[in-house]
């Protein structure tokens, strides 16, 4: 400038300057408080979010878990088979490669439970043996693998089961009067 | 959510709705306001005088609410913060955040520096409430000497000087943001910020054209010719430029080899057809350039220029809007199946409807009225002229 | 061959038949109580995701399970089956698990039911295509992300903070798989974590547990030897959308062109 600034010239401008300063240390003050202390610590992120994200529950049981207590054979009268053979004899059979989730549903209840009750005569397991969840993995339908048996509703023995097909109908026999759970591929008939 | 055509992704549905129209909409407009003003501010274009302050005043108005549009878009808005607390620095969107606090800031300066004479003035000569609201405004300097005046012309040069690449790097931010994004694909091109820019320095001008002609209207006073004429200059290039480079995106993604840029130009087509060619395409582009060609080209009464500088710009806003709603919501129509789309029918009430976005598109016309009633913009001017 | 076949997705993890991919169902499920005992390190993993379509049933159990699992609000999926059906004249008919849940209005098990728009003379081909996040190596989504709410762990799986997360959406918009939503009840973005809880806890993903026929695998590449590691090195195999550029870590075993 030419001609001396004097101060009353410019005094705006230092107000307006001292409102911006003002302005500027809120905001970084207000980040200061702000942002989680753990962000940063791997990356350009919470580091808690890494353990938050660890530490959900885990609900769907691995059958591992189920050998805690079923490691054997479940004889539930000593002249018949076993229904539930043990869980290495389970997982040689064919339907070895299912999860018990497959058909018992949610498991963590039971688990919980029977670890701080092992007596009680309440149960709380699902043992799904409607047809229908049979069908959802050997109805015959369009894109499944050749290597997956296929329930073939021609069959003599599966007649009854023309009906189920066609619409929801509960009362039926289920499939493991035939095909027992944990060894579909010896039907009872042929034994 | 809409219905679906075809093979879509579970999860797929379009998850920008009308706010995020609405959003690059008034930061355009608010972008494309301070055009008029730098060109009187900077390169004193005396032709446009008559609207420099007002369109600073539109300006500051946009550019107030630019981000609420967002604020209602967030699913969580208590945490809008994060985005200048923790801005990721790949991010157009974070950087964005950062762009428009500068340009607010540089804004408000202006307007500060621009209008201290006239707060000065009014501080002194109100009383009571008035009195003490002026006052505030002055930030307690309540006199404006000669060297001041001085100084405060040199350092609204420089703000402005500061405003025009902002400006630019505001609206090409939020091309950016679409642009950054490969997997839609009619958002991909890195360089939607340039069209952006055009469009909104386009719409910007038709805006404050409109605006211009409905203050004088409410005033009684007549427009000024010369004014009218030069702002339809201007929005005639830069809508010829947005064609230009419109069309240039067009022929590079329709023959280059990409079949998910032609899927979903084809999806728009289909669903989006009357507002994509009839709103967009005819009305919004070719019918103003004719009508602005035609006024500027032709010998007319003042009086039929100006009412057909007005439908033109009227014309250009809404071209502005049909492009930002064809490419913001048309974009997310076509599946990235490529085998099915999503058709959008917009919410009347509900956080991101229509009602909600129409009011925040008001608000700042209702702010402008507001801060053309506090620091009015065109007194003098149009005393000094008439 | 059919024996063969059966056999084979019983007795992979014992017999290496010739030629044939090797692959257990139970990757790193054997060593989960022995590995859960250690404490968990985020170095020196390097996960892998198999699919191998060409055993996938279309039982939807997936689905189901990981609904489950991660609590997914209802309508949304963190992973899904599709299944492609090819008719004589070449026409491309995909449908997926969606369908299922859309026709069912709430569903409570997601398989496929037959296709009725085609009659079955008409198929030249058909198959079923699990998908799920591709945790890709250079994540379109993560870099978007305006406030670091999103991020690659150190392991390299792909994760979101629903707690610092505002919900802009803008993730969502970057996935070329359509994998990320917003999830309705938190408000936040929303995506598949690879079942991060289970798997550093020494257990598989939870569509891995539960699928009855091994068309999902998953693996520690890092452990030298493992299963998934000698896949990853022999095998052929391929990822979704490799125009992207986004190096996905979700492998497919056989992925037909007409899949996107
Ligand atoms: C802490 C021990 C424990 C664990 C772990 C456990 N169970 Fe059990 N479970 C029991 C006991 C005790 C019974 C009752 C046996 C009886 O009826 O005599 C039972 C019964 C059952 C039954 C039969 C219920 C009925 O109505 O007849 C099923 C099915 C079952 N368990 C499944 C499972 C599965 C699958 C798992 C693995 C996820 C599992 N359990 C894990 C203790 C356990
Ligand atoms: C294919 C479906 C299916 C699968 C998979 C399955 N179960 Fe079962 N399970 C049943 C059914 C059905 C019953 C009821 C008994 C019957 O077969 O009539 C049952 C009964 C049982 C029983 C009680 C047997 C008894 O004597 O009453 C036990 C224990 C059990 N299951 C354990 C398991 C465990 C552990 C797993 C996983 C490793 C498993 N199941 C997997 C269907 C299944
Ligand atoms: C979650 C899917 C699933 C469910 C549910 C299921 N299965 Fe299976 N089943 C399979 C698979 C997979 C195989 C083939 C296993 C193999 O070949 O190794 C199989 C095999 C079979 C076989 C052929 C065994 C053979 O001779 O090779 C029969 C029979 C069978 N299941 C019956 C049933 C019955 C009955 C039910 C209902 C209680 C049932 N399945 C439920 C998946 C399932
Ligand atoms: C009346 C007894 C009976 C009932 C009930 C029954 N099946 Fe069967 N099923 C048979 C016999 C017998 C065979 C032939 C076994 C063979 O070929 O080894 C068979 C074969 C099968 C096969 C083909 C196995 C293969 O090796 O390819 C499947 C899958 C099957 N059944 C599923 C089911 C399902 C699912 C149900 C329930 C909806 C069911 N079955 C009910 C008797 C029965």
């Amino acid at each position: 400038m030419p001609q001396g600034i004097r101060f009353k010239d410019i005094r705006h401008i230092i107000h307006a300057a001292i409102l911006i300063v003002v302005v500027m240390v809120g905001f970084l003050v207000a980040r200061a408080l702000t942002v989680p202390k753990s962000f940063g610590q791997y990356g350009h992120y919470r580091g808690d979010s890494i353990h938050e994200n660890q530490d959900l529950s885990v609900i769907l049981e691995n059958p591992e878990t189920c050998r805690e207590c079923h490691e054997s054979e479940l004889k539930r009268k000593p002249d018949e088979p076993a229904i539930w053979p043990g869980l290495d004899a389970w997982r040689k059979g064919k339907h070895g490669s299912l999860t018990c989730a497959n058909c018992h549903g949610n498991l963590k209840e039971h688990v919980e439970r029977r670890r701080k009750d092992p007596t009680s005569e309440t149960f709380v397991v699902t043992k799904d043996n409607r047809p229908q969840l049979c069908l959802l993995c050997h109805h015959a339908i369009v894109a499944r693998p050749k290597v997956l048996p296929i329930f073939d509703p021609l069959r003599e023995e599966h007649a009854s089961y023309l009906e189920v097909l066609k619409e929801e109908q509960e009362e039926v026999i289920g499939c493991n009067t035939c095909h027992p759970s944990y060894r579909p591929h010896d039907p009872k008939l042929s034994e | 959510m809409g219905q679906l055509f075809g093979f879509v992704f579970p999860d797929e549905r379009i998850y920008w709705q009308i706010p995020i129209v609405v959003y690059p909409f008034l930061t355009c407009i608010a972008t494309g306001t301070f055009f008029l003003s730098t060109l009187d501010h900077l390169f004193k274009n005396k032709a446009l005088k008559p609207v420099s302050n007002f369109a600073l005043l539109a300006s500051m108005a946009f550019v107030s609410f630019a981000s609420l549009p967002l604020l209602v878009h967030l699913g969580h808005p208590e945490r809008a913060f994060n985005i200048m607390f923790t801005p990721s620095i790949r991010s157009a969107m974070a950087t964005f955040g950062y762009i428009y606090g500068f340009y607010l800031g540089l804004v408000l300066l202006e307007v500060w520096f621009v209008f201290r004479p006239q707060i000065v003035e009014f501080a002194l000569a109100s009383k009571g409430v008035k009195r003490a609201f002026y006052s505030i405004l002055t930030l307690g300097v309540r006199e404006v000497t000669p060297g001041a005046s001085r100084i405060d012309h040199g350092i609204i040069k420089l703000i402005a000087f500061l405003r025009v690449p902002t400006a630019c790097v505001l609206s090409g931010y939020v091309g950016l943001i679409f642009g950054t994004l490969d997997a839609v694909p009619l958002w991909s091109w890195r360089l939607m910020p340039l069209i952006f820019l055009l469009s909104a320095v386009a719409g910007g001008i038709g805006l404050i054209t409109v605006l211009y002609a409905v203050a004088m209207k409410g005033k009684g006073w007549k427009l000024d010719a010369r004014c009218v004429r030069s702002m339809a200059a201007y929005l005639l290039a830069f809508l010829l430029l947005t064609g230009l480079v419109q069309f240039i995106n067009f022929l590079r993604s329709n023959y280059g080899d990409n079949p998910d840029w032609q899927f979903a130009f084809q999806t728009l087509k289909s669903e989006f057809g009357f507002s994509f060619i009839g709103l967009q395409l005819i009305a919004g582009w070719v019918a103003p350039v004719v009508l602005l060609l035609a006024l500027l080209l032709m010998k007319m009464k003042d009086g039929l220029r100006s009412a057909l500088a007005v439908t033109s710009s009227i014309l250009v806003v809404v071209h502005l809007f049909t492009f930002l709603w064809n490419l913001v919501i048309g974009g997310q129509l076509a599946s990235r199946t490529l085998r099915g789309s999503l058709s959008f029918q917009p919410e009347l009430l509900g956080k991101e409807g229509i009602l909600v976005s129409a009011v925040i598109a008001i608000c700042p016309l209702v702010l402008l009225f507001i801060l053309t009633k506090i620091l009015p913009p065109y007194q003098k001017k149009v005393e000094a002229a008439g | 061959m059919r024996v063969n076949r059966r056999d084979f997705l019983r007795y992979a993890c014992l017999i290496v038949p010739a030629g044939v991919v090797p692959l257990s169902r139970r990757l790193i499920g054997a060593t989960a109580e022995s590995s859960a005992k250690q404490k968990y390190s985020l170095e020196g993993h390097k996960y892998a995701f198999i699919v191998d379509s060409t055993r996938c049933i279309g039982c939807g159990e997936c689905v189901r399970s990981c609904n489950m699992e991660n609590k997914v609000p209802e309508g949304f999926v963190r992973t899904w089956v599709e299944r492609y059906t090819t008719t004589k004249s070449g026409k491309v008919i995909v449908d997926s698990t969606y369908d299922v849940w859309r026709q069912r209005k709430k569903a409570e098990r997601f398989n496929f039911e037959e296709l009725k728009s085609v009659p079955a003379a008409d198929i030249s081909k058909a198959f079923f295509l699990p998908k799920l996040c591709n945790h890709c190596a250079n994540p379109p989504c993560v870099p978007v992300c305006p406030v670091g709410a999103t991020y690659q762990s150190p392991e390299g799986v792909v994760l979101t903070d629903p707690n610092y997360c505002f919900g802009c959406g803008y993730c969502i918009q970057a996935c070329p798989y359509g994998v990320r939503f917003k999830n309705p009840i938190t408000h936040t973005a929303d995506k598949c974590t690879w079942c991060y809880h289970r798997i550093v806890k020494g257990l598989l993903p939870a569509c891995v547990e539960i699928c009855p026929t091994g068309a999902r695998q998953f693996g520690d590449a890092a452990i030298a030897g493992s299963p998934i590691a000698q896949v990853l090195e022999s095998a052929k195999l391929h990822v979704l959308r490799k125009d992207f550029g986004t190096n996905p870590k979700v492998y497919y075993i056989e992925l037909n062109p007409e899949v996107r």
